[in-house]
């Protein structure tokens, strides 16, 4: 186990196919016998056919450049993102992720269709939402092929946020909605299995991810909000602004309620873009956003604020002629040839080739802006009245934007000689279009020159007020501002003090968080092994979202827990504590072996190994042909789900069996050469030395072995009579059980057996005989009946020959315990080799063999 | 007598006859309105708009004083106006819309402060001293 799950986290993910092979483990192991029946399962986020395969992610087909590969996944996707600057507010602030997802945003996205497949949405820039569902299943294969035994279905929502506020990350939230279990919650997967998930990142260096994985059982998964963060490190970037692309996606899996770990699955992948551009602002030098989406300005030819602007454009862009004032129109400068102007926004046929791109228009800027502004100003010199009228408090529009690459001045050779054009527009529609341009390109993080963008000219009505921008002054504050501003200090946060506990059982953490405006905190715990922990050892809370929680880890040893909280406004704040955990040994009872209901078994349970522990197989007492295979279950508990086990069995005649116990079981076989009884001793030992034991004994009979003869006489010692402890007296036995040839037994078919004692009320004469043992070292054991009195004869043939007599009611049971009739050799044991038969004083006990 | 704290003094680039000088630690919430073409400032949280004389593009000096009281007036000057500003951080930006990396004053932390901006051609003065608060958050 230890093995599959290191390899299971250091193998490149690509390997999936390969890693379900190594998963593959023997139902039966250390005795040569081992059937060709495997168990394998895994998880995934994309889908699981029949046969156990899982479709490789499609994103991970991408290739080549991120930013190129990003583009086409928008393109593929029909991703659109856009900040309406006619609805949004006059300049949006930086934007940090919430506390958890809500408002209208995120239900529009996650009810939308777009929302319901493998890829998810991405709703614009700042947000990406889905609402799909991953699969865990397990499989048995054989000779017989590929059996499905268990899987679970959990659907889920998640949602990821981007950030402006100079934080260059964005937070992953994944929230289980419902999960269907088969073939019953009793199975293989149940709700209290668990599920280990986390966000993982590969593509350019520097993206920061929790190797951790966040780990409940499956029903805990449900109806609550987890979140993960990833981030990025700017300074390893060389490229402009500090631009870095990042593929991120989700990452899990399921230990089964058998400690079983089906294999790894990841989801399909989304871009990310992180980038440390100055020049949004002091407090936005710092940004990741969603790259694989198509992000476009919005004008609308209805808006009253900006309609010149927007009919200016959707001419510019539909050339080689358009509609103006019910005439057809050609735009200036005019042209002999047709015009080729870029930028205009097709919704599902992105061409970048199109695309505007943002130059440095400020007060130092690039000399394509200022060549622009010279073109712009010299054309519209030229225009005629009817076009552009300074009398009619028009300015002189023009269309690509003069703070683009494309703009009128654009392009000498070797780049594309773009065209343009101008047109006389309101000063006030010219200047609001002008607003909200710059508010587009914050809004949307459009970089200089990085980011291609389109215009998307509409035809619907304003969705905002009338004033250019679009968020009117608080009601409730005097017209001109004032009132108390917030000043929103950061959380403090304390982890609590040190603790310790055992591996697999919860340890309580008293952590604990304020805010001094009271506000919602996000808490969230994380946890470091430390450098003794065996790898593949995991922690898991009961709320890993509270400060005050409990926390289990899979292994013992030292882990780093870290408490951190983030409200709304403030950086992180984080504690730390250390948690000690000692090693428990696997047992064999009496506590349940699986985190699952105990003693509720249906007839309609699924077929599962064995859900509480001990030896299920062979049963005490249980008789087998001496050549014929017996079969050991012997399941135990082990808390620390990381934890993985040898297990040894010693046959007790003189041969051992070391093997892997799997599924919180030992599992071997054995066949017995020779008739005997045989204690068979199971000793489970954990990978941190714990160790814990338990024995069964069994019969085992050969009809061809022999039979035996005896008669004689010994002293029934006082004690010996459970009715009259005082009780002694000459006890007289005879016995000569015999199989026929050709018995296939137990039960020999001629022979009585018969034991009385002078003075003392016993007198036992066989009814019927379950089995004969006759040893090769002339020891004999008899097991019948006499009426509602069971017995066990043990005899020596030896020197003294030896005898001793089991006797104990019917109702207590098939074979003898505790409760007692009489026996000769009291607290002796009940193997043959440990019974210790009691000297006879005459006669002879004969074994023939 | 008003002491002054802290002055900037930079130059910005003007496109479409506005700049903006921000405070990006809350909401922004200044409006223009195109019906008063006489007004030339308007404020509100954690936003000033100002718009310019010239339709054209170009650059405009931009000085910005905080004080910790009223400071005496300026001399004369061509346009004037007055209002109260409430800031959520304190650090406000000259025109981060538009400049590469904006120029930014620290005008005393959060808070309402009084606002008197003049303007003679293309140049700019903005003045901010604290407005006290009275018991029920008005000032």
């Amino acid at each position: 186990m230890r093995e599959r799950m290191r390899a299971g986290r250091l193998m490149p993910r690509l390997l999936i196919p390969i890693l379900l092979t190594a998963l593959c483990t023997p139902v039966l192991g250390g005795t040569g016998q081992a059937e060709t029946a495997r168990d394998f399962g895994v998880v995934s986020y994309t889908g699981i056919d029949e046969k156990g395969d899982v479709p490789r992610p499609e994103t991970r087909k991408l290739s080549g450049d991120l930013g190129e590969a990003a583009r086409r996944t928008a393109r593929e996707r029909g991703e659109k993102s856009y900040f309406d600057p006619s609805t949004a507010a006059a300049a949006t602030p930086p934007r940090t992720p919430p506390g958890s997802p809500s408002g209208p945003d995120v239900e529009d996205c996650l009810n939308s269709e777009g929302a319901r497949n493998k890829f998810g949405r991405v709703y614009n820039r700042f947000m990406w939402c889905q609402r799909y569902q991953v699969e865990a299943k397990k499989f048995t294969t054989g000779q017989t092929g590929t059996r499905l035994t268990a899987s679970m279905t959990m659907e889920f929502s998640a949602v990821a946020y981007g950030r402006d506020d100079g934080k260059r990350g964005i937070t992953v939230f994944f929230r289980g909605d419902d999960a269907d279990y088969w073939p019953t919650t009793k199975g293989y997967i149940r709700p209290e299995s668990m599920l280990y998930q986390r966000v993982g990142c590969f593509g350019e260096s520097g993206c920061g991810e929790n190797f951790a994985h966040t780990g409940m059982p499956i029903k805990d998964w449900i109806g609550r909000w987890t979140s993960f963060e990833l981030t990025s490190d700017g300074s390893v970037s060389s490229l402009p602004d500090k631009v870095s692309r990042h593929r991120w996606f989700f990452h899990g899996y399921v230990i089964d309620s058998w400690n079983f770990r089906l294999a790894d699955g990841s989801s399909e992948e989304r871009t990310i873009r992180c980038d440390s551009a100055t020049n949004f602002g002091l407090k936005r030098r710092g940004a990741c956003i969603l790259d694989d989406v198509i992000p476009h300005l919005q004008y609308s030819v209805n808006d009253g604020k900006v309609d010149e602007v927007a009919k200016h454009i959707r001419c510019a862009q539909a050339e080689p002629w358009c509609e103006r004032d019910g005439v057809p129109f050609r735009t200036y400068p005019r042209k002999d040839t047709v015009k080729l102007i870029p930028g205009k926004f097709h919704p599902d046929n992105r061409d970048d080739a199109l695309a505007l791109h943002r130059i440095n228009a400020s007060k130092t800027p690039d000399p394509r802006y200022t060549a622009n502004r010279n073109t712009v100003r010299s054309t519209c010199a030229t225009l005629p009245p009817d076009i552009y009228d300074t009398s009619k408090d028009q300015q002189c529009d023009e269309y690509p934007f003069a703070s683009t690459a494309e703009g009128a001045a654009c392009c000498a050779p070797p780049k594309f000689d773009w065209d343009f054009s101008v047109l006389g527009a309101h000063k006030d529609d010219n200047e609001c279009a002008g607003r909200a341009l710059k508010k587009y390109y914050r809004d949307d993080r459009i970089l200089y020159e990085q980011d291609g963008f389109f215009v998307h000219i509409k035809e619907d009505p304003p969705a905002g007020p009338d004033t250019c921008e679009a968020i009117p002054p608080e009601e409730d504050e005097p017209d001109d501002g004032g009132g108390t501003p917030p000043v929103d200090l950061p959380p403090t946060v304390d982890a609590g003090p040190d603790v310790r506990g055992d591996e697999g059982s919860p340890v309580t953490l008293g952590g604990s968080a304020s805010d001094p405006e009271n506000s919602a905190l996000f808490l969230n715990w994380s946890v470091t092994p430390g450098p003794g922990v065996d790898p593949g050892a995991f922690c898991f809370f009961s709320g890993s979202s509270s400060a005050a929680t409990t926390v289990t880890c899979t292994d013992d040893g030292t882990f780093t827990l870290t408490l951190t909280a983030r409200d709304s406004v403030n950086g992180p704040v984080s504690d730390s504590t250390t948690l000690t955990l000692g090693n428990v040994a696997p047992g064999f009872g009496p506590t349940p072996s699986i985190r699952a209901r105990a003693g509720d078994a249906d007839d309609d349970d699924p077929v599962t190994p064995p859900d509480t522990p001990g030896v299920h197989e062979p049963k005490p007492w249980q008789v087998f042909r001496a050549g014929t295979e017996v079969k050991l279950v012997a399941a135990f508990t082990e808390p620390g789900a990381n934890d993985t086990h040898t297990c040894l069995t010693d046959w007790d005649d003189g041969s051992t069996s070391t093997y892997a116990g799997e599924e919180l079981t030992c599992r071997s076989a054995h066949t017995f050469a020779h008739p005997g009884m045989y204690t068979i001793k199971t000793k489970v030992t954990d990978d941190d030395t714990g160790t814990n034991s338990s024995d069964v004994m069994v019969i085992v009979y050969d009809p061809d072995a022999g039979f035996a003869t005896a008669g004689g006489q010994l002293t029934s010692p006082a004690g010996a009579l459970t009715g009259d402890p005082a009780a002694t007296g000459r006890g007289h036995f005879q016995f000569n059980p015999k199989y026929h040839p050709h018995d296939e037994g137990p039960a020999p078919r001629n022979g009585k057996v018969a034991y009385r004692i002078q003075g003392v009320p016993l007198n036992l004469t066989s009814t019927e005989l379950d089995w004969l043992v006759v040893t090769p070292d002339d020891r004999i054991a008899v097991k019948g009946a006499s009426g509602d009195q069971g017995f066990v004869l043990y005899a020596y043939d030896a020197d003294p020959d030896r005898f001793r007599l089991v006797v104990w009611p019917l109702s207590a049971g098939d074979h003898p315990a505790s409760t007692l009739l009489y026996d000769n050799v009291r607290g002796a044991g009940y193997d043959l080799d440990l019974a210790g038969p009691q000297d006879i004083d005459h006669g002879s006990i004969q074994a023939h063999n | 007598m008003a002491e002054l704290i802290a002055t900037l003094r930079t130059v910005t680039h003007v496109d479409h006859r506005s700049f903006d000088l921000l405070d990006d630690g809350g909401p922004q919430e200044a409006v223009r309105e195109f019906g008063d073409p006489a007004r030339w400032l308007f404020a509100g949280r954690n936003s000033v708009i100002v718009v310019t004389l010239d339709g054209d593009p170009h650059d405009a000096d931009v000085s910005i004083e905080a004080w910790d009281a009223r400071p005496a007036a300026p001399g004369s000057a061509e346009r004037a106006a007055q209002a109260l500003l409430r800031l959520d951080s304190g650090l406000l930006e000259v025109n981060p819309l538009v400049e590469d990396e904006a120029q930014w004053l620290n005008v005393g932390g959060p808070g309402t402060y009084h606002l008197r901006a003049t303007a003679t051609a293309e140049t700019y003065l903005f003045q901010l001293w604290p407005a006290p608060v009275i018991s029920d958050g008005r000032v």
